[in-house]
């Protein structure tokens, strides 16, 4: 990939990745899990994107979070607030709807 | 074990201009790479370690993520901080050049304190007053970035500087004739007498307005400001820049900045109800004013050209 496709994939993820954090952690998860589970499912996210995000959403409080000793050691879970989901909710809806109008462009140019 | 990770830590902390949170990040960060580091290699000892952390990314990346949308002075601010200081720095200005009028110091309180100076003095202040003026909107701005107010600031649009890059308006045929004319008569007129400065009109018996020496030396720095200014203005009809202002304005402020400390010694012709040296001094000053004047105008428009305009041809011309 080069460097202007990076650019705009980056810019392209940025909102779809904030969709995905705030429908995940419906489920309380810390930060590796995620990232795994992102993996698992085919979606591929840098460590650097993923957890600077957390952060954002957290000081917005649209997630929330706990820290947690195990092994020794500290681990931050995470899970949605409810200003959380209602933003996730309208912003699934906005998604689905553009979604559905690049569909239909694609559509009318492939018949047109 | 963990001297690696600190160490690393260190680092992104040196880049993390956000302090009240710079811990909690720093605590966080600590805990993915040891969570990376136990899931991927099993155990954490300084060999998985520095393999995580190689694998993580560079500090300064890493806490450039973190510190998106923490902007140091908000784009939308920009532009005032440039507008704002040519403001200031005119009110500035202004201040030095009563103040060497005057030959006193001056304080606007609290922020403004211009020392008594001599005008090469205040050729030297300047870039410091400009600098100075810089940093204080730069404060200005910063502040009303992380307070995050939605206050209005004015727009004077009198200030508003070009956007479009400037070429200062093509020189004139009849301009230059008429400049010529002017400057070979005063230079016919400097042959004949050996001074411009004359109170007479009898060009059998001139009396001159101060003593033969000084008037000698006056008369030719005078001749020289001309002789600089029209250069430049001829040097425009093949290269209409204003870098060329820039150079024979610089010429002029030099020129009468050693006016300003002539050696010699000056006496002037003492006339009833006259005071001649009042009457040379506020005209020395006037021509000094409008040459650094000029002088840092094209200093604006050459720097902002040079500096802030982008891609000046790729834009479209509003005018």
């Amino acid at each position: 990939m080069n460097k202007e496709q990076g650019i705009f994939e980056a810019e392209m993820n940025r909102g779809f990745l904030q969709i995905l954090v705030l429908a995940v952690l419906e489920n309380q998860m810390y930060g590796y899990m995620m990232l795994k589970h992102f993996k698992d499912i085919g979606y591929e996210v840098e460590e650097n994107t993923l957890y600077p995000l957390l952060r954002r959403l957290e000081k917005n409080g649209h997630i929330q979070s706990e820290w947690v000793v195990s092994k020794d050691r500290p681990k931050k879970y995470y899970l949605v607030t409810s200003a959380g989901r209602n933003i996730r909710d309208v912003l699934l809806k906005k998604w689905k709807h553009q979604n559905a109008i690049l569909e239909k462009i694609l559509e009318g140019e492939k018949n047109g | 074990m963990v001297k690696k990770l600190d160490d690393y830590l260190a680092e992104i902390s040196r880049y993390l201009a956000v302090w009240d949170e710079a811990e909690e990040i720093l605590t966080e960060i600590r805990s993915h790479i040891l969570e990376k580091t136990e899931a991927e290699f099993g155990n954490i000892d300084e060999a998985s370690l520095e393999k995580t952390i190689a694998d993580y990314g560079s500090p300064k990346k890493i806490a450039e993520k973190y510190l998106e949308g923490n902007q140091i002075i908000s784009p939308s601010l920009k532009g005032h901080l440039f507008l704002y200081t040519w403001i200031l720095f005119a009110f500035h200005f202004g201040m030095i050049l009563v103040g060497l009028i005057l030959k006193t110091s001056l304080m606007v309180f609290p922020f403004f304190y211009v020392p008594s100076m001599n005008v090469v003095q205040a050729v030297f202040y300047l870039p410091m007053a400009f600098l100075f003026n810089f940093g204080f909107v730069a404060f200005f701005l910063y502040f009303l970035t992380q307070k995050k107010t939605d206050l209005k600031l004015p727009w004077p649009m009198r200030f508003k500087p070009h956007f479009y890059g400037y070429t200062p308006p093509p020189p004139k045929l009849i301009w230059v004739v008429l400049m010529l004319v002017g400057f070979g008569a005063l230079l016919v007129f400097f042959l004949k007498f050996k001074t411009l400065f004359i109170l007479s009109l009898s060009f059998s018996r001139p009396e001159s307005l101060l003593n033969a020496s000084s008037s000698l030396f006056y008369s030719i720095i005078l001749l020289a400001v001309l002789a600089a200014e029209i250069t430049g203005y001829i040097i425009r009809f093949w290269r209409n820049s204003e870098r060329v202002n820039l150079v024979s304005n610089g010429m002029a402020v030099i020129l009468l900045g050693v006016a300003w400390n002539n050696p010699l010694e000056v006496t002037f012709l003492e006339l009833p109800g006259l005071n001649i040296e009042l009457l040379a001094t506020v005209f020395l000053a006037l021509l000094t004013f409008w040459a650094v004047i000029a002088f840092f105008r094209s200093l604006y428009l050459v720097l902002r050209s040079s500096l802030f305009i982008k891609n000046v041809d790729t834009l479209p011309n509003p005018r």
